[in-house]
């Protein structure tokens, strides 16, 4: 468990950081905060011959709202958003202490966890359920990634050989839209073994608007577009949760690992989507 | 008994709240472990490992790998001309021909087939890349169930079948009885995990002035000395063996791994420092594996749910069975239990022990236990549920009574004392009171269940080693030495690996010494200072080693009086010894101090009694007399010193959505005899609880198809604080007749009741789905697979 020879270098500008990517092509890695790619790399199961270290640039490590919601630099730690203040964004706060624990919190990323794009990751499954946008840097400019065309399957997100995510935006939502963050892990701090997130939107007890999401129980998090269209106008009574827990569990393609079949994720799935709009009901 | 092992006075500090001595050093993270050490010119190893579980190896090509910049040599097996194979001394057993390096076949994915010796590790694992070697695979045989089977590939091709050990007693007799009666069968399985301690193996070998010097994780400085000897082209008195601090053995570190064996050959070849720390990837493939246990009941039942006898069957899953000593042990410590705390007296069980293509199991606590007291006591309940008589009953109607002991098992067992429906009925009470408030708390949620469970049980402790080992038997030793001034060096073959051996070793000496603690030093775990002992394994340290200490300070203090009588010229049997001074009982003044005593025994022996030999020391060695080695013609044996006893309830909720069990209330009720240190008593059940709710609920080693190892660190669950349910302890004492000062050992009866306590509570919680468990692990996903989709 000790990594192969790399190059190591921490840039303290994003355009340096950009340069030194460029130069080095797919050789190169961004390391943020560290808390996936240094075990892979002590397993020796990514092998960069060259780190760039984007740990020092300032820019990337500014947390500000504007009029479109939360602008979280790419190495922001997840510890930072837990502890200050994410008001309208009450999904995020909510998801924070089920990232590993606090240790892993204090030292992993908001940009990292998201470009990392493991499919039991909590902040890929809120940046999904709120229709995050992430910033991509590259010489070139910045251009805008919605989290729906975001993440491109198991540890793989839509970034360009040579690009940085460096900032992702969270919308913030108006306080009448409720919110809640379910998962099921084996152990306090564990991966997920199933997971979902959910916003939820009511006028006069009727559902207006849902956004519900499953983790852990696929490639990447996925929208429950079944489950939202059979809440959608509805009172959240027995009939309706029962209709959009089993449309969820049909609808998600679940893997199967030594910790759950595909048939005990969708009851997974089922049981903590049921949870989620018990929660979030009026 | 009692007239041989004393005391020799009040204690003062043998049942107290003793501070353990290695706690300012490890809290203050200055324990030196192995990885600690680092001597100049230190070279270090990386192993190269087979990545497939079962082939024939045709070609190595280690060329690259010694080419690279740092790298020292690159071994196999075929450089290992001067090693021998570890020794088999077990007749009754086919024998692997264990040898630190594969030689021709690799028969388990994460095998050794060869060794990186490198400037630094990361040199080292850089190399150990580029060491190439082809394979041919063959069908790898990956469960127990598949080797039994007479036509499953062999692991060793000189084997007529994949058993390592066939035991079939005669079962006339009781066959003659389910013949006769209604009968019923389970089978019963427990899953494969492991003791995972905090500090990986590791090991150090320096040659000094031409013997080696090897710094281990070892449970056992000795035996590790003797089996190097037999391995190495060494003498034994050219070999010393030193156990620094430990980070928890648990049984895992009792054998001596082929890493032991490579960095002393290493060390002497190269002559330099040797290192090996394993990486806790290399741990998860590499060090001992264990449980992985079928167990078969069958037994006549009374009308009242009574069992008349049982037949049962034993099978061990092995893995590669490539580990010294060997592990097919626990299978016949589970025989040995089968029967439980129970007056049963028809019990006949046979033993199966089978290689498969998996890492090798070894010794873990709990060492067979475990899984006999998870099948017979989830028996049990099945059997009251099919009668339809009340479980707790059940068990009342066959529970030894204090009126039946002495009681000698149908395994051979003498259990001499112990407090079975006693601690049985406290656990019951306070049980049910437990279970009463949880069924009134979660009345109302339609998510919820919830269940006690409860599991009674002894466990031999103090055993034999000639059931692991078919050579060493069952001694301790104890040198105690009194120096000038008054302090006492004490020296054992005992040895800590955190559970606060030391303590205890100081505890008893200064008692039966009669001086201040804080003027004993201990010294343990190195073969060149200690009298040869057999170390740590099946709880025996403070019951045998205990003996030992108390032998050899009873020596000791018999010449402490001797000496102060004729100083004080006073008779000997009048005097007493207090806080290191000696005197006429009841009257403190005059008295001689330790120091003047032990200053006149070894410098001024001028003033010894007339013919006195100088010197204030004594060796001792204690080897319990109803221990035995060997079985009876039918196959009993008493292969322990003692047996202890506890009994333990669980109450849990089941979460029908999720499958989770939550431990609501643990309660736990246990019987060592005599308590030497309570919080280490405490700490000991505690630790074991941990690693037995791991087991039942969290830990679990899989393997495919294809042998290939399913469970990364990741995914091996051990639980942690957050797990761990607040657990009360309920202390019971009865002493034996037959141990010093009626110790038993105490560090395994937390581990062994867990799975059967959880899986009972679990059937009661589900009973409306009547789910069928005899498994283990109890996985949320399989539980989950108990309850009907009805409810989403």
């Amino acid at each position: 468990m000790k990594p192969p020879p790399f190059a190591y270098c921490r840039p303290h500008s994003l355009d340096e950081a950009l340069e030194f990517l460029a130069e080095h092509g797919d050789e190169a890695r961004p390391l943020a905060g560290g808390q996936s790619l240094v075990p892979m790399l002590n397993h020796r199961l990514a092998r960069p011959t060259v780190l760039v270290d984007i740990g020092a640039i300032g820019d990337l490590q500014r947390m500000d709202r504007n009029e479109s919601g939360w602008r979280i630099g790419a190495t922001v730690t997840q510890r930072r958003v837990e502890r200050e203040s994410t008001e309208g964004c009450d999904l995020l706060r909510l998801a924070m202490p089920f990232i590993g624990h606090r240790q892993i919190r204090a030292r992993g990323t908001v940009g990292g966890s998201i470009a990392h794009a493991d499919p039991a990751a909590e902040l890929p499954a809120v940046a999904l359920t709120l229709d995050a946008t992430m910033v991509a840097a590259g010489l070139d400019g910045q251009r805008e990634i919605p989290a729906a065309e975001f993440f491109a399957g198991p540890y793989m997100n839509s970034l360009e050989e040579g690009e940085i995510l460096s900032h992702v935006t969270f919308p913030t939502v108006p306080p009448t839209t409720r919110c809640s963050f379910r998962e099921f892990a084996r152990r306090k701090g564990d991966f997920a073994v199933a997971g979902v997130a959910a916003t939820v939107d009511f006028e006069d007890g009727s559902v207006t608007a849902a956004s519900l999401t499953a983790f852990a129980v696929g490639s990447n998090p996925v929208r429950l577009t079944g489950a939202e269209a059979a809440v959608a106008g509805r009172h959240l009574d027995e009939a309706a949760l029962i209709d959009s827990a089993e449309a969820a569990a049909a609808e998600i393609e679940p893997w199967d690992d030594i910790h759950g079949s595909p048939q005990y994720r969708r009851q997974l799935v089922a049981a903590l989507l049921r949870r989620a709009l018990q929660e979030v009901a009026p | 008994m009692a007239d041989t092992f004393e005391l020799g006075g009040r204690p003062v500090y043998t049942g107290a709240h003793v501070t353990r001595r290695q706690d300012d050093a490890l809290l203050s993270g200055q324990g030196t472990y192995v990885a600690d050490l680092r001597p100049g010119g230190m070279a270090e190893m990386a192993v190269v490992r087979s990545p497939i579980a079962h082939g024939r190896i045709t070609a190595i090509r280690t060329a690259a790998a010694a080419a690279v910049d740092g790298v020292i040599e690159v071994i196999t097996a075929a450089d290992l001309t001067d090693v021998a194979p570890y020794p088999n001394f077990a007749a009754y057993t086919q024998t692997p021909g264990t040898f630190p390096l594969a030689q021709d076949k690799v028969r388990y994915a994460g095998s050794p087939v060869a060794v990186v010796l490198a400037e630094n590790r990361y040199i080292a694992e850089d190399a150990a890349e580029l060491v190439e070697v082809d394979y041919t695979e063959l069908p790898a045989v990956t469960s127990l169930e598949a080797a039994l089977e007479p036509d499953s590939p062999r692991l060793f091709e000189d084997w007529t079948n994949n058993r390592l050990l066939d035991l079939q007693p005669d079962d006339s007799e009781v066959a003659a009885i389910l013949a006769g009666n209604r009968v019923l069968r389970r089978r019963y399985k427990m899953g494969r995990h492991t003791a995972m301690p905090m500090e990986t193996r590791a090991a150090l070998a320096e040659v000094h002035n031409g013997r080696l010097h090897l710094w281990c994780t070892n449970q056992h400085a000795h035996i590790a000395r003797t089996t190097l000897s037999y391995v190495l082209p060494l003498a034994e008195r050219d070999i010393r063996v030193v156990i620094p601090y430990v980070g928890g053995g648990f049984g895992l570190k009792q054998h001596l791994y082929p890493e032991d064996v490579l960095v002393s050959w290493l060390a002497l070849r190269h002559r330099r420092p040797v290192r090996f720390v394993e990486d806790r990837a290399e741990h998860m493939i590499a060090a001992a594996h264990a449980r992985d246990h079928m167990i078969d009941i069958e037994a006549a039942i009374a009308d009242d749910g009574r069992i008349l006898a049982m037949r049962v069957q034993v099978v061990q899953d092995l893995g590669s069975a490539e580990i010294f000593p060997g592990a097919w042990c626990p299978a016949l410590t589970t025989a040995a239990h089968m029967t439980g705390p129970y007056d049963i007296r028809d019990c006949v069980v046979s033993v199966a022990a089978v290689t498969t293509n998996k890492t090798p199991g070894g010794s873990y606590r709990g060492f067979g236990v475990p899984e006999a007291v998870f099948a017979l006591e989830r028996f049990i309940d099945e059997i009251a549920a099919e009668v339809g008589v009340d479980r707790l009953d059940l068990r009342r109607s066959m529970l030894l009574q204090p009126a039946d002991l002495p009681y000698t098992t149908a395994s051979g067992a003498l259990l001499d004392s112990g407090s079975f429906a006693e601690s049985f009925e406290r656990v019951v009470e306070m049980g049910e009171d437990a279970y009463r408030q949880a069924g009134a708390h979660y009345r109302s949620d339609p998510d919820s269940r919830v269940g006690v469970g409860y599991a009674v049980l002894f466990e031999g402790v103090s055993p034999t080693h000639h059931g692991a080992s078919a050579h060493w038997m069952g001694h301790e030793s104890c040198t105690i030495e009194v120096q000038p001034d008054g302090g006492v060096r004490v020296a054992s073959g005992v040895t800590d690996q955190g559970q606060g051996t030391t303590t205890f070793v100081a505890t008893l000496t200064a008692d039966a010494l009669g001086v201040p603690i804080e003027t004993v030093r201990v010294e343990l775990a190195d073969s060149d200072a200690t009298p040869y002992g057999l170390g740590a394994f099946g709880s025996r340290q403070a019951v045998i080693g205990g003996g030992a200490i108390l032998l050899a300070a009873a020596d000791v203090r018999g010449k402490v009086k001797k000496i102060a009588a004729h100083m004080l010229e006073a008779p000997e049997d009048d005097l007493v010894i207090e806080a290191g001074r000696v005197h006429v009982a009841g009257s403190p003044v005059p008295a001689v101090t330790m120091a003047e005593i032990a200053t006149t025994a070894v410098i001024r022996t001028i003033d010894l009694p007339p013919g006195m030999e100088p010197g204030l020391e004594a060796t001792a060695r204690y080897e319990p007399e109803l221990m035995e080695h060997t079985p009876d013609e039918k196959g009993r044996i008493n292969a322990n010193a003692a047996y202890a006893n506890a009994a333990h309830a669980a109450v849990i909720r089941v979460d029908l959505g999720t499958g989770e069990i939550e431990i609501l209330d643990y309660i736990l009720a246990h019987d060592c005899g005599r308590v030497i240190n309570p919080p280490i008593v405490d700490g000991q059940i505690w630790g074991g609880i941990a690693q037995g709710l791991g087991g039942t609920l969290y830990e679990d080693l899989c393997f495919n198809d294809l042998g290939q190892p399913q469970t990364a660190f990741m995914d091996y669950l051990v639980p942690s604080a957050v797990e761990m349910p607040d657990v009360v302890i309920e202390h019971f004492e009865s002493p034996s007749p037959n141990t010093p000062l009626g110790m038993k050992g105490v560090g395994e009866g937390g581990t062994v009741g867990p799975a059967a306590a959880i899986g009972n509570a679990l059937a009661q919680a589900l009973a409306e789905f009547s789910p069928q468990i005899h498994e283990t692990p109890l996985s949320p996903a399989v539980v989950r697979a108990m309850i009907p989709d009805q409810r989403t």
